[in-house]
């Protein structure tokens, strides 16, 4: 009798290379553990490559394994802007996703808005950007994006204490603008005509808005940017993956 | 050595003593090369651009009242005692206020005092922040 015999080790896939296949612009895994440059291994490259600005590198277990970033709250960001993000940037399609735990239980109370992730456009403030914040509004998280001034915002509960993964979609062709929280979509609404071409200077952060005001309390990890909308059924994945 | 964050706030100086004071401020840091960002001189300005905050390794002899005088008389080229200054101390820490021509130039603020530890300076700053939150934070 012929016995089959299952191979003795099975090839396990790492977060990262699941990230890799769906093809993401950007994916700094922000796992450094020196230096200040924040690598992308996503399709754009070195080019889009980040900056740490005075974040405490390797200083918590990140979902999906690996070491992440501690973001102070007070003057620490990752700097992300460059032209190779500029022009490899797709804003009509877009997702951006991030996991994220907050230091403790009362940054949800605290009244400041913390960015997890914040791209202003043009050399008018404010009639184009993303935005991916806590709000000053208790236990709430916000996705928002300017086009040409007015708004579509998405403003959910959130006053997780472990790990989660927020971000969201943007489809202009199918006017859909969706935030997920832990995999889960969220009614979408419309989107509005992005009208943005340039960055504004140091508007571009992950745990910032600008000049380090609105930064991020906690740890942030596996910050990933498409240049088209994931389906809920690749986001759930993604979610899972880090689990 | 003092690893921590301190804060200046202009009070009367001209835009280019402003931009030599912080520029030089900038400059500072004992580990401005360190394989560590946290370690390296970071800064967040207040949307008003009057107040900065710094964080960063620092040599702390550069850090005393009289140290900072020194620099306030080079940049206003005037006879070192010209230049007062006031120390009280607050809730986040001593502050020092700078005098000359009998107007109040700067504010200086060590968050937590120089022998503070990071974690208790990161929360003497965070206490301000908070307390002064409108002035430092931008609200979308």
């Amino acid at each position: 009798m012929r016995r089959r015999l299952l191979p003795l080790i099975s090839k396990q896939e790492s977060y990262a290379q699941q990230i890799l296949k769906t093809n993401p612009i950007c994916y700094w895994p922000l796992n450094e553990t020196s230096g200040t440059a924040a690598n992308n291994y996503g399709n754009l490259s070195t080019g889009a490559n980040g900056t740490y600005v005075g974040v405490t590198l390797s200083n918590a277990l990140a979902p999906g394994g690996g070491m992440c970033p501690l973001w102070d709250a007070v003057n620490d960001r990752v700097a992300i802007s460059s032209a190779t993000l500029l022009a490899g940037l797709n804003t009509r399609e877009f997702t951006f996703l991030v996991w994220a735990k907050v230091t403790n239980s009362s940054v949800w109370t605290d009244g400041v808005e913390r960015s997890f992730f914040y791209i202003g456009y043009n050399s008018n403030p404010g009639t184009n950007f993303f935005s991916f914040n806590k709000r000053t509004t208790a236990n709430q998280i916000q996705m928002i994006r300017y086009a040409n001034g007015p708004a579509s915002t998405k403003n959910r509960a959130c006053s997780l204490t472990d790990w989660f993964l927020y971000g969201g979609t943007i489809s202009e062709s199918a006017n859909q603008f969706i935030s997920y929280l832990n995999g889960v979509g969220d009614t979408p609404i419309g989107t509005g005509t992005f009208t943005g071409t340039s960055f504004i200077s140091n508007q571009q952060n992950i745990g910032s808005v600008t000049n380090a005001i609105g930064g991020f309390s906690g740890w942030l990890a596996h910050a990933m940017l498409w240049d088209r909308a994931l389906t809920s059924t690749e986001i759930t994945a993604i979610y899972n993956g880090g689990l | 050595m003092f690893h921590g964050y301190f804060y200046i706030e202009v009070l009367s100086l001209t835009a280019g003593q402003k931009t030599t004071l912080v520029d030089q401020l900038q400059q500072m840091g004992l580990k401005n090369n360190s394989l560590y960002p946290h370690e390296r001189n970071h800064w967040r300005t207040r949307p008003d651009n009057n107040a900065v905050i710094f964080e960063a390794v620092f040599d702390d002899t550069l850090l005393t009242a009289e140290s900072i005088k020194t620099r306030l008389v080079n940049i206003f080229n005037v006879p070192s005692n010209q230049v007062t200054f006031t120390t009280t101390q607050t809730a986040y820490g001593p502050v020092v206020t700078y005098t000359y021509s009998n107007v109040q130039r700067l504010r200086l603020g060590i968050f937590g005092g120089l022998s503070a530890t990071l974690q208790q300076s990161r929360d003497a700053v965070l206490a301000f922040l908070a307390a002064n939150g409108a002035a430092w934070t931008e609200i979308l």
